[in-house]
């Protein structure tokens, strides 16, 4: 992110736009299609041993994930707002947030989404649906007692970058097959337990083996991905607002007040944890890196520093 | 933002377009002509407050501004809000509207060529009527677009006069680029207040 051009005399005129104003960056993108390679090669593990039964049997699974995907973009906006206690709320009752949307809609030239808010005292936020014509920002109560305007800013702006880059849908797109081997293994334990259907859960096992390193391996790339998605928002955000600084505050109070808040509200928040802008779980029980969804507070608060000193350096 | 650019999660702000704020000459005329709202002189510039300081490359700009704005005419005037906005206010003589329309186009070139074009947010110039009609044109930098604002009454927040809007935008379609969407066309409510000359 650092400027690579070489240091001018001070009395000097300013360069004609050296450099265009937003580089990708190329370390983060590259990573990004190595674990969306990965994904790709978990989506080919689950189809092959369909295939493996026939090519009517193959399309047949595909064409029915494609559907069980699709219903689940369809609908995720519906099942977040309901998993977490919200409601959406007109520009009547909410001028504020509906002011801050609408600039963050000029800035990032997005059509508005819907506003809802939760009656959640864990303070935290979270954007779904899946693009930008179908989407929906949430804050709950008890973020909006505890940041200053221009920290819930800056909130809202990391949302807002959610949903131009439709994180809702990658993230699906990734959990998808982690989540059916989820389901199937659920069945298959299910199945086990009772006896009368033991002899069953004995001819499925080769199956449920075959299904467990898929669950593995889907569950911790889709998590990977999660984690620079975040970061991804956070940088797209606070180029939107302008003020790293501020979400970098936000970022540390939503820290501690999560790590405050009650058991019940948490467990709210956890059917959305993916979507959030701070994990729904305290961070002394923070699991090894490889199995969170959201990077560290400290990588998050470093990368927001090269944001401020690119913005201290010029646009 | 191309679909490519949000998959990969890239920070890709908009390129913001040419502002076309010297339309406003002919837009403001063919606006008297159709329905009696005639310019105040009064105008302003919505953009983001980037951080880093007084002593930042934002600030630097900031003050460049101001040194450009006030070697003519009167001083400019800041109104900052808590959410991180700033609304830049100016007045020009009613009659002299290019000279508005210029001032304001310096504002946003001189945010631009400091890299902070994608900061800039809306200009709004004011029009006002002998019954009391007030409606402010804004100009959407991102889309390139312009639409009326009109508000009811003269409280705040009380509302949008719907019918004043359409036939603003009306009159003006022929000689500005109207803002096709209607839920784009947002309310500018915490703008100072441009249908009032206070020099």
């Amino acid at each position: 992110m650092a400027s690579s051009a070489p240091p001018r005399p001070p009395d000097a005129a300013p360069p004609h736009k050296a450099r265009p104003p937003y580089e990708p960056d190329p370390v983060l993108a590259r990573r990004m299609l190595l674990t969306m390679f990965l994904v790709l090669l978990v989506y080919a593990a689950t189809a092959l041993p369909f295939f493996l039964l026939g090519a009517v049997w193959g399309l047949a699974a595909v064409a029915a994930a494609v559907v069980l995907a699709a219903a689940v973009c369809r609908y995720t906006d519906r099942l977040a707002l309901w998993a977490a206690e919200g409601r959406e709320v007109t520009a009547d009752r909410e001028p504020e947030l509906h002011a801050i949307v609408e600039r963050l809609c000029v800035s990032a030239d997005l059509p508005k989404p819907r506003v809802a808010v939760s009656d959640l005292a864990a303070p935290n936020a979270f954007a779904a649906g899946s693009g930008p014509g179908a989407a929906v920002v949430c804050v709950t109560r008890g973020l909006r007692e505890r940041l200053t305007p221009e920290e819930l800013a800056g909130v809202l702006g990391h949302e807002m970058a959610h949903i131009a880059n439709r994180d809702v849908l990658v993230a699906s797109v990734a959990a998808f097959p982690s989540m059916c081997a989820e389901l199937f293994l659920r069945f298959w334990l299910g199945l086990a337990r009772r006896l009368a259907t033991l002899p069953i859960a004995v001819l499925l096992a080769p199956v449920a083996l075959a299904v467990l390193p898929l669950h593995l391996v889907g569950l911790v790339t889709s998590l990977a991905l999660s984690r620079y998605r975040e970061l991804c928002a956070d940088t797209t955000g606070t180029l939107l607002t302008g003020r790293p600084g501020a979400l970098a505050a936000a970022l540390a109070k939503i820290h501690t007040g999560m790590a405050d808040a009650a058991p019940a509200d948490r467990r709210a928040l956890r059917p959305v944890n993916a979507l959030c802008v701070a994990r729904a779980a305290p961070d002394r029980r923070r699991p090894p890196e490889l199995l969170c969804s959201h990077p560290s507070l400290e990588r998050r608060t470093a990368r927001l520093t090269l944001v401020s000193q690119r913005l201290a350096d010029g646009g | 933002m191309g679909l490519l650019d949000g998959v990969l999660g890239r920070p890709a702000p908009r390129r913001s377009p040419a502002d076309r704020l010297f339309a406003l000459v002919e837009g403001a005329a063919a606006l008297e002509a159709a329905t009696g709202l005639a310019p105040t002189g009064a105008g302003a510039v919505c953009h983001r407050l980037v951080e880093g300081g007084a002593f930042g490359a934002f600030g630097r700009a900031r003050r460049e501004v101001a040194r450009l704005l006030t070697h003519d005419g009167p001083a400019t005037e800041t109104v900052e809000d808590p959410h991180g906005h700033a609304w830049l206010r100016m007045e020009r003589p009613p009659d002299g509207l290019d000279r508005l329309a210029a001032d304001l186009h310096t504002v946003g070139a001189v945010l631009t060529e400091a890299g902070f074009g994608a900061y800039l947010l809306f200009a709004a110039v004011g029009f006002r009527r002998g019954d009391g009609q007030r409606l402010l044109l804004v100009h959407l930098y991102g889309r390139g677009t312009f639409y009326p604002f009109a508000p009811r009454g003269d409280g705040a927040r009380s509302g949008r006069n719907n019918t004043v809007e359409e036939r603003a935008r009306g009159a003006l379609a022929a000689e500005l680029p109207i803002e096709p969407d209607p839920g784009r066309r947002f309310a500018v409510w915490d703008a100072p207040d441009l249908t009032v000359r206070r020099v």
